[in-house]
């Protein structure tokens, strides 16, 4: 999950908001890390590109453990 | 993706003296719309999300330059529109657009996200994305600058902005040399479905800045001053009984007949800051 980090961290600074040492997945994307909709419309995006997936397929991500799931191969959940 | 379409200027896309500008961002904004529907294969009543709900686009950003003004724009002017659209995610959608007659043109770039409307509040909007089986807009692989930027400014970051190459310092926020109120008209700038228009908040902008000029300025500048770069960025919207807090931060001369105008747009009702724009206006044809 150190890319995801990477990627949640790049997003964040990229912003002007604070980056994170470790991601919890009970972190909520706006409550916990400061994210308006557009900075995780953005996230999401770059998320699907790095990792070649639709992570709002299921519905839209709220919090670090819904992107985890979502990004996490079928044959490993 | 690309596409085109030839139009003609007649009354209705004129204003005084100039193309009109509000009828300039309906076109770029329906065919931007038009562009997104025909790529996800759908008519836009039919555009929902995963749970079935109606989804709008939203303007996130809208950029406009012309090569001279909008006064070089004439009655009868065979016009061609193309553009060119991709998209960042499933939500994000970026154009690219010219609008060409014999002596001008207007070069754009626009940007719109998906919402929700929350049909009893509109300074609720949640954002969204459509539920769609196909969707034929190639993707950017990395977020277009042109959000990068909007979203620097929207959290107050971002320092500067260029025009015809020069580069300008964004002023602060709370910076004011003019204030004014706007009460709203729904006659024109409310869209179909009860929110603020995104073509009205730069006619606002305008009719605010014209009152400025009225009472400070000896220019005739509705009449005599056109639009020549406009720059567009929303940040919310409001409903209909609120009134807009309009406020200009900073105005520089960059010639003698030409002028730059940062400004805003506030809430009245809870002073939520719901779009900046940047203007630069010069006298008839330069």
């Amino acid at each position: 999950m150190e890319k995801l980090l990477n990627i949640i961290n790049q997003v964040l600074k990229n912003s002007g908001l604070g980056e994170v040492e470790e991601l919890k997945p009970e972190q909520n994307l706006k409550d916990d890390l400061g994210m308006d909709s557009i900075i995780i419309a953005e996230l999401v995006a770059t998320v699907d590109v790095a990792f070649d997936s639709d992570i709002n397929s299921n519905g839209m991500v709220q919090t670090i453990k819904d992107i985890q799931v979502a990004i996490t191969p079928d044959n490993e959940k | 993706m690309k596409n085109s379409k030839r139009l003609v200027v007649d009354m209705p896309q004129m204003a005084i003296g100039a193309l009109s500008e509000s009828w300039l961002l309906k076109e770029l904004g329906d065919f931007h719309w038009a562009s997104i529907c025909k790529g996800l294969g759908k008519k836009s009543k039919e555009l929902v999300n995963d749970t079935d709900d109606r989804l709008y686009a939203t303007f996130v950003r809208i950029r406009y330059t012309i090569n001279k003004n909008l006064n070089s724009f004439k009655e009868n002017d065979d016009l061609e529109l193309n553009s060119e659209i991709s998209r960042f995610g499933n939500s994000m959608y970026f154009s690219n657009m010219s609008l060409k007659s014999e002596s001008a043109v207007v070069n754009s770039n626009l940007m719109t996200t998906f919402t929700l409307r929350n049909k009893d509040d509109n300074t609720k909007l949640a954002k969204s994305e459509p539920d769609v089986a196909e969707n034929t807009i190639p993707k950017e692989l990395s977020f277009p600058s042109f959000g990068a930027e909007y979203r620097q400014l929207r959290k107050d970051i971002l320092k500067e902005f260029t025009f015809s190459e020069e580069t300008f310092s964004v002023p602060e926020i709370g910076k004011s040399i003019f204030e004014s109120s706007y009460d709203l008209i729904p006659y024109h700038d409310l869209n179909g479905v009860g929110l603020l228009y995104f073509a009205a908040y730069p006619i606002i902008n305008d009719i605010c800045t014209n009152k400025y000029f009225k009472a400070h300025r000896s220019e005739n500048w509705a009449m005599d001053y056109f639009t020549e770069f406009k720059d567009i960025h929303y940040f919310g919207n409001c409903n209909s009984d609120d009134k807009i807090k309009f406020v200009i931060h900073e105005l520089e001369s960059l010639s003698d007949d030409q002028f730059l105008i940062s400004s805003s747009l506030f809430r009245e009702s809870d002073g939520e800051l719901i779009a900046r724009m940047f203007t630069v206006k010069s006298k008839a044809v330069r």
